[in-house]
C-alpha cells in the first residue's frame, strides 16, 4: 500500500540536521572540505600542466610536438594531410654569419621560418616584436641578443650593417643587412631570421638535414608511444633524417597518468574523510536510530532518513566546495603570490584556469564520494536493533577479554586507544599519509623540476670556455686563445676549486679495411652530401680534400666522469699509458662490439711518419666532445698521450670546463669573465654559464614552482584538516569516557599526556607509510613525470618541515579539541551527555 | 563518639532552564560521622544526585561549602580536586561508568594507577575474591553483567582505600536480590576497610539496611535521622 510519508521523513532530516548541529556542521565542513580539495586539484593540477606545458614551449622557442630533420615534398604534404596533424611549420638553417663589422667572431647562425612557424608555432614564446618579418634579401628580424653577439648592440630597426655571410656550399659573401624587426621571447635568440628570397638563394635544400627543420604541432594532446611509432614510420625516413619528438609530448602520457595518480589519491583522501566523518557519528548515533526503530520507523525509513540527509549535506557541501575552491583559486593564491613579490599580471605570470568540465567533475567525484562513503554507516544504522541499540556504547573492536597490560597507565592507554579499532586507525593513518604522501610526491617533483637540477654543463661544471677560432672553416685562423699560462691563471683564482681542459689537435687517419673504412662509410651515410663510393678511392690514397679527423686530449678527472657514463669498463692504466682511445660516436650507426678491440691508427697532421696506434676501449656519444667546426671522426685520448704525440704548436686548447668552490657563484664567475675580458683574444671567446642557463630556465618556467608549491600546500593542509575532522570527532564521541576517567581522578595533565602519546603515536604511524608506501608511490609518479631524467630525491629541507608539522599538528589538535571539551561544563554535566 | 568527616554548609545549587532557576540544592547542611553508612532518600529531581556530586568534587556549588576529610573543596581548582577523588573518594555510579577499554582488573587499579602507585596486588586479590570478580579478571565490561559490572565498579571504588565511598543509585539497573548482595557486600567491605558509605536510593528497603535515613525534598533536607556512631 502506499505511504506517503515522505513529507515526515523530509522534515525529520531536516531537524535532525539542525538538531544534531555539531554532527552536522562537521559533516558539511568534512563535504566542502572533499569538494575543495577535489576542485583544486583538477584546477590548480590543470593549471600545473598548462604551465608546464608553457615551460616547454618556451624551452623549446616554439609550440610543437616534433621536429623532423629534413623532409621531402613528399613527407612534407603527407604531414599537412595527416588528419592527426594541426600544423606543420618550416624553419630552415641558411647558413651563419662569420662576422661582422662590430666582431670578427660572431659565428651567428641564419635561418629562414615560413609564415605558420613563426605566426602560430613561435608566438606564444615570443613576448614582444616589432617591425615585420623579412621579405627582402638583405631583410633580418633579429634579437637584442644576437645583435651582442655580432658587436651591434646600439642598432635599431631600419640600420644597415655590413657582415661575412657564409652559405651552404661554403662561400663567403660579404653583405649589407638591414635590420626589420626586433623581437624578445624564449628560445634560440642567437640567429637572425632570414627572408624566403635570401633562403632560396643560400644553396641548401630543405629536404637536407643540416637545413630542413620541419616543425610538427599535432590536433591530440597526447601521443602514445605506439602511435608516435607509427607516425614515424608513415614519414619513412632516410637514413640521415630523425624524427624527434619533444619532450612534453614524448613523455605527455605518464605525465597525464602521474597527474591521474595525483587525483585519485586526492579522492581518496576525500573518501576516507567523509567515510570516517559518517561512520563517527552513525556510531555515536546508534541509540538515536534504535529509538527511531524502537517507535516505529522502518529500517528503509532510516535509511531514507540518512540519504536524505546527506543529500542535503552533501550538495551544500560541494556548492560550498566549489565557492571556497574559486575563491582560493582567483583571490588567495594570486595575494600569495604577490605578497612573495610575484607579479601575476606579467607576462608567464599565474593564470589560473577553470574550465566548466572542472565544477562538473568536482560535483560528479564529490557526489560519488558522499554516495560511497555514506553506504556502510547507512547500513550499519539500520542494521542495529533497537535492544542493541539501547544498550549500546561507543566501543570498538569485538574482543571479549583482554591481558592486563604493562607499564605506565597512561602510556598504555594511549596505545590501546591508537590498536582498539585498527579499521579507524588505519583509516586516519591512510588519510593523513595520503596528504603526507602528495606533498612529499610535489615537492620531489618540484624539487627536480628546479632549474638548478635541469640545466647542466658537461660534468655539471659551472662554467665552459670556448675558443671560438676553431669554429672557423679555414684553421689558418685558429688561433690559441687559451694556453697552459691561461689555464694556470684560472686555477689560482681562490674561487675556483677545479679547471679541466679539453686538448685539441688535427690528424689524419689513414684508411685500412678495419676500421677507417667501415666508420667513414657510416660517417658519410649520416653526416654528408657526398657518397663514400666517391671519396672512397682518394680517402685510400691519402688524397681526401677534407680533413675529418681530430683528437682530444682529456684529464683524470674528466677520465673519471667519462668512463662512469660508458657501458663498458675501460682500463685506467692502459688509457693513461697511451695504449687505448675513445672514440665519440657522433650519431653514427655502429655498435661499440663491433669496436671494442679494433686498432686505429693515426698520424699527425700532413706529417704521416709520426704514427700511433691505440686499441679503441669504448664509445662515448657524449656531445662535448663534438668538433667545433664541422663533423668529424674525434678520437680520446689522454692528455699527456697527446702531449707526447703531437708538438706543442699543434695542439691547442678548445675549451676549459670550470668549477667554482661554491655553486652558482656570481663572484667567482665575475673574475673569470674579467680574466677573458683581458685577453687580446677576449671576442673570440664565448662560454656557457651555469647561472645564466638557471636565470633562463627560470624565467621560461615562470611561476611553475610556485603553483606546485601551492598544489602541495593545500593538499598537505587538507590532509592535516582530515586528521583534525576526525580527530574532534573522535574525541567527541569519547567525551563521556573523558568524563568518567577525571571522576576517578584523572587529571587534566594526565589526559593531555595521554592525547599527546596518541597524537604521537598517529603521526609516526602516518610519517611511517609515508616514509615507505608514499615513497614507493611518489618514485613511480616522479619517474612517470621525469621525462628529463632527473635523479630521484626526496629534498631533506622541505621533509624535515613535513616532519616537525606533522609532530606539531597531531599533538596539538588534540590537545585543542580536549580544551574545548573540558570547557563545556563541570565533570557531571560532561559524564551527563550521552551522545 | 567519632569525627565527622563529610559536612557540608549552606549547601545551594542553582541551574537556570530556559528562564526558570532550578534549586536543585537550596541549603543544605550535613554532617556525616566517620565509618557511618548514610542512605540519602528521595523522589527522582528531589537533589539527592547533586548532593552526592557537589561532595565528590564531581560538581561546583552555587553557594556553601563542602568539607571532606578535613579537606576545603570550594578552593580546590580542577586538579586537585581530581587527585582529591582518587585519593579520598570511591565513586558507584548507575550506570556503571566504567572504562570500556580496560578490562576488570585494569578497571579496579585505575585510580591507584593514576596516582603513580603500584596496586597493592594481595588487597586487590582479596577484593575480587570478595565480589566474586576472580574470573572475570581480564574480562571487558561490555562482556559482562549489569551486577558483574556493578561489582566492579564497587571494587574500583575500594581499591584506592578511599575515606569515602559515594553510591549514586548503585542497586538501580540490579534486580532485588542482586541489589540486596551488593549493599551487602558494600557494607561488609566498608566496615572491614573502615570506609564511609554514603549511599542514594529511592528504595526504602534498601535504605534500612543503611545506619542512618536522610530524606531530601526539592534540594532541602527534611529529615535528617540520628547520628550513628560507625563504629
Amino acid at each position: 500500500m502506499e505511504n506517503n510519508n515522505k513529507k515526515i521523513i523530509c522534515r525529520m532530516a531536516m531537524r535532525a540536521l539542525r538538531y544534531n548541529r555539531r554532527r552536522s556542521i562537521l559533516l558539511f565542513a568534512a563535504v566542502a572540505l572533499s569538494s575543495f580539495m577535489i576542485f583544486s586539484v583538477f584546477t590548480i593540477g590543470s593549471t600545473y600542466y598548462k604551465m608546464t606545458r608553457l615551460q616547454n614551449i618556451r624551452m623549446n622557442g616554439a609550440d610543437f610536438d616534433a621536429v623532423m630533420y629534413g623532409g621531402s615534398e613528399e613527407q612534407l604534404e603527407k604531414c599537412k594531410t595527416d588528419e592527426d596533424v594541426r600544423a606543420v611549420g618550416l624553419v630552415g638553417v641558411a647558413g651563419y654569419i662569420e662576422e661582422t663589422e662590430g666582431d670578427k667572431t660572431a659565428n651567428l647562425g641564419t635561418v629562414w621560418a615560413d609564415e605558420t612557424f613563426w605566426n602560430e608555432m613561435m608566438s606564444p614564446a615570443r613576448t614582444s616584436v616589432e617591425g615585420t618579418y623579412p621579405q627582402e634579401k638583405e631583410e633580418v628580424m633579429v634579437t637584442r641578443k644576437a645583435l651582442k653577439t655580432c658587436g651591434l648592440e646600439d642598432r635599431q630597426i631600419g640600420d644597415s650593417f655590413r657582415a661575412v655571410y657564409v652559405d651552404g656550399k661554403g662561400q663567403k659573401k660579404d653583405m649589407e643587412f638591414r635590420i626589420c624587426g626586433i623581437w624578445d621571447g624564449y628560445g634560440d635568440k642567437n640567429v637572425f631570421y632570414i627572408s624566403k628570397a635570401l633562403y632560396d638563394t643560400c644553396g641548401y635544400e630543405f629536404s637536407s638535414v643540416v637545413s630542413g627543420r620541419c616543425h610538427i604541432d599535432f590536433a591530440k594532446t597526447f601521443l602514445t608511444e605506439k602511435e608516435q611509432q607509427e607516425f614515424q614510420e608513415k614519414m619513412k625516413l632516410d637514413k640521415q633524417q630523425a624524427l624527434i619528438f619533444t619532450e612534453g609530448m614524448a613523455a605527455s602520457i605518464p605525465i597525464y597518468f602521474g597527474m591521474i595518480g595525483i587525483v585519485m589519491i586526492t579522492c581518496f583522501c576525500a573518501y576516507l574523510l567523509i567515510y570516517n566523518i559518517m561512520y563517527l557519528s552513525v556510531a555515536g548515533d546508534v541509540r538515536y536510530y534504535g529509538l527511531l526503530q524502537t517507535v516505529g520507523m522502518t529500517k528503509k525509513q532510516i535509511s531514507t532518513l540518512m540519504k536524505r540527509q546527506m543529500m542535503i549535506l552533501g550538495s551544500a557541501g560541494t556548492l560550498a566546495g566549489v565557492l571556497l575552491g574559486v575563491a582560493v583559486s582567483i583571490g588567495f593564491i594570486p595575494v600569495i603570490l604577490g605578497s612573495l613579490g610575484i607579479n601575476a599580471d606579467k607576462i608567464g605570470g599565474v593564470q589560473i584556469s577553470m574550465h566548466p568540465l572542472v565544477f562538473l567533475l568536482t560535483a560528479l567525484v564529490a557526489g560519488c564520494t558522499v554516495w560511497i562513503g555514506s553506504r556502510k554507516p547507512v547500513r550499519m544504522a539500520v542494521q542495529i536493533s533497537p535492544v542493541e541499540a539501547a544498550r549500546y556504547r561507543a566501543s570498538y573492536g569485538k574482543k571479549s577479554r583482554k591481558k592486563t597490560g604493562k607499564g605506565k597507565i597512561i602510556w598504555r592507554m594511549a596505545k590501546e586507544q591508537f590498536l582498539k579499532d585498527r579499521k579507524k586507525t588505519t583509516v586516519i593513518l591512510l588519510s593523513l599519509a595520503a596528504g603526507l604522501s602528495v606533498f612529499l610526491c610535489m615537492v620531489t617533483i618540484i624539487e627536480s623540476q628546479g632549474a638548478r637540477t635541469i640545466v647542466s654543463n658537461y660534468m655539471d661544471m659551472d662554467l665552459v670556455l670556448y675558443n671560438d677560432t676553431l669554429k672557423k672553416e679555414d684553421s689558418d685562423k685558429w688561433e690559441k686563445l687559451m694556453d697552459d699560462r691561461f689555464l694556470g691563471e684560472i686555477r689560482h683564482n681562490g674561487g675556483i676549486k677545479q679547471a679541466n681542459p679539453l686538448y685539441f689537435a688535427r690528424i689524419d687517419v689513414p684508411w685500412e679495411p678495419e676500421f677507417s673504412d667501415q666508420w667513414m662509410r657510416e660517417f658519410y651515410e649520416m653526416w654528408m652530401y657526398e657518397s663514400y663510393d666517391h671519396v672512397r678511392e682518394s680517402y685510400r690514397s691519402g688524397t681526401l680534400e677534407d680533413n675529418l679527423f681530430c683528437i682530444v686530449g682529456i684529464d683524470e678527472d674528466e677520465f673519471d666522469y667519462l668512463t662512469e657514463t660508458l657501458n663498458t669498463k675501460v682500463n685506467r692504466k692502459k688509457f693513461f699509458s697511451g695504449k687505448t682511445c675513445l672514440l665519440y660516436q657522433n650519431g653514427l650507426d655502429i655498435a661499440e662490439s663491433d669496436l671494442k678491440g679494433k686498432r686505429v691508427t693515426c698520424t699527425g697532421y700532413g706529417d704521416p711518419d709520426n704514427r700511433r696506434t691505440f686499441e679503441i676501449a669504448g664509445l662515448t656519444g657524449e656531445n662535448y666532445y663534438m668538433a667545433a667546426s664541422q663533423s668529424r671522426m674525434t678520437i680520446i685520448v689522454s692528455a699527456d698521450t697527446l702531449k707526447e704525440f703531437l708538438p706543442d704548436d699543434q695542439i691547442t686548447i678548445s675549451r676549459i670546463a670550470v668549477r667554482y668552490e661554491r655553486e652558482y657563484d656570481r663572484q667567482a664567475e665575475k673574475e673569470m669573465m674579467e680574466l677573458v675580458g683581458k685577453s687580446p683574444y677576449a671576442k673570440d671567446f664565448s662560454s656557457t654559464s651555469k647561472i645564466e642557463e638557471k636565470e633562463m630556465v627560470e624565467e621560461a618556467q615562470g611561476n611553475l614552482t610556485e603553483i606546485g608549491i601551492c598544489i602541495a600546500l593545500i593538499l598537505a593542509f587538507i590532509g592535516i584538516l582530515n586528521y583534525m575532522n576526525t580527530v574532534t570527532g573522535n574525541l567527541q564521541n569519547r567525551r563521556v569516557e573523558f568524563a568518567v576517567m577525571e571522576s576517578m581522578g584523572m587529571t587534566q595533565g594526565q589526559i593531555r599526556g595521554m592525547l599527546i602519546i596518541e597524537g604521537l603515536f598517529f603521526a609516526a604511524g602516518s610519517l611511517c607509510i609515508a616514509a615507505t608506501l608514499g615513497t614507493g608511490i611518489t618514485w613511480l609518479i616522479f619517474q612517470a613525470v621525469n621525462y628529463r631524467n632527473v635523479p630521484f630525491a626526496v629534498p631533506t629541507g622541505p621533509v624535515l618541515l613535513m616532519t616537525a608539522a606533522i609532530l606539531l599538528i597531531c599533538t596539538l589538535i588534540p590537545l585543542f579539541v580536549w580544551n574545548s571539551i573540558a570547557k563545556k561544563g563541570s565533570v557531571i554535566e560532561r559524564m551527563r551527555q550521552t551522545k | 563518639m567519632s569525627q565527622w568527616i563529610v559536612k557540608t554548609e549552606s549547601l545551594k545549587k542553582y541551574y537556570m532552564l530556559g528562564k526558570h532557576t532550578v534549586k536543585a540544592l537550596d541549603g543544605v547542611d550535613l554532617l556525616v560521622k566517620e565509618r557511618e553508612f548514610v542512605a540519602v532518600i528521595g523522589k527522582s529531581g528531589s537533589g539527592k544526585s547533586t548532593l552526592l556530586h557537589m561532595l565528590g568534587g564531581l560538581d561546583v556549588p552555587t553557594e556553601g561549602e563542602v568539607f571532606v576529610d578535613g579537606q576545603k573543596l570550594s578552593g580546590m581548582n580542577r586538579n586537585q580536586l581530581a587527585i582529591f577523588r582518587r585519593r579520598k573518594v570511591g565513586f558507584v555510579f548507575q550506570s556503571y561508568n566504567l572504562v570500556p577499554d580496560l578490562n576488570v582488573y585494569e578497571n579496579i587499579v585505575f585510580p591507584v594507577e593514576l596516582d603513580g602507585e603500584v596496586p597493592d596486588r594481595e588487597f586487590v586479590e582479596e577484593i575480587l575474591q570478595v565480589l566474586h570478580l576472580k574470573e572475570k579478571e581480564e574480562a571487558l565490561p561490555n562482556t559482562l553483567s549489569g551486577g558483574q559490572q556493578q561489582r566492579t565498579a564497587i571494587a574500583r571504588a575500594l581499591t584506592s582505600k578511599p575515606s569515602i565511598i559515594l553510591a549514586d543509585e548503585p542497586t538501580g539497573n540490579l534486580d532485588t536480590s542482586a541489589s540486596h548482595d551488593v549493599i551487602r557486600l558494600l557494607k561488609t567491605v566498608a566496615k572491614r576497610f573502615q570506609q564511609t558509605i554514603i549511599l542514594i536510593t529511592h528504595d526504602n528497603d534498601i535504605a534500612q539496611m543503611a545506619d542512618r535515613i536522610i530524606h531530601i525534598e526539592d534540594g532541602k533536607i527534611v529529615k535528617a535521622g540520628e547520628m550513628h556512631d560507625g563504629e
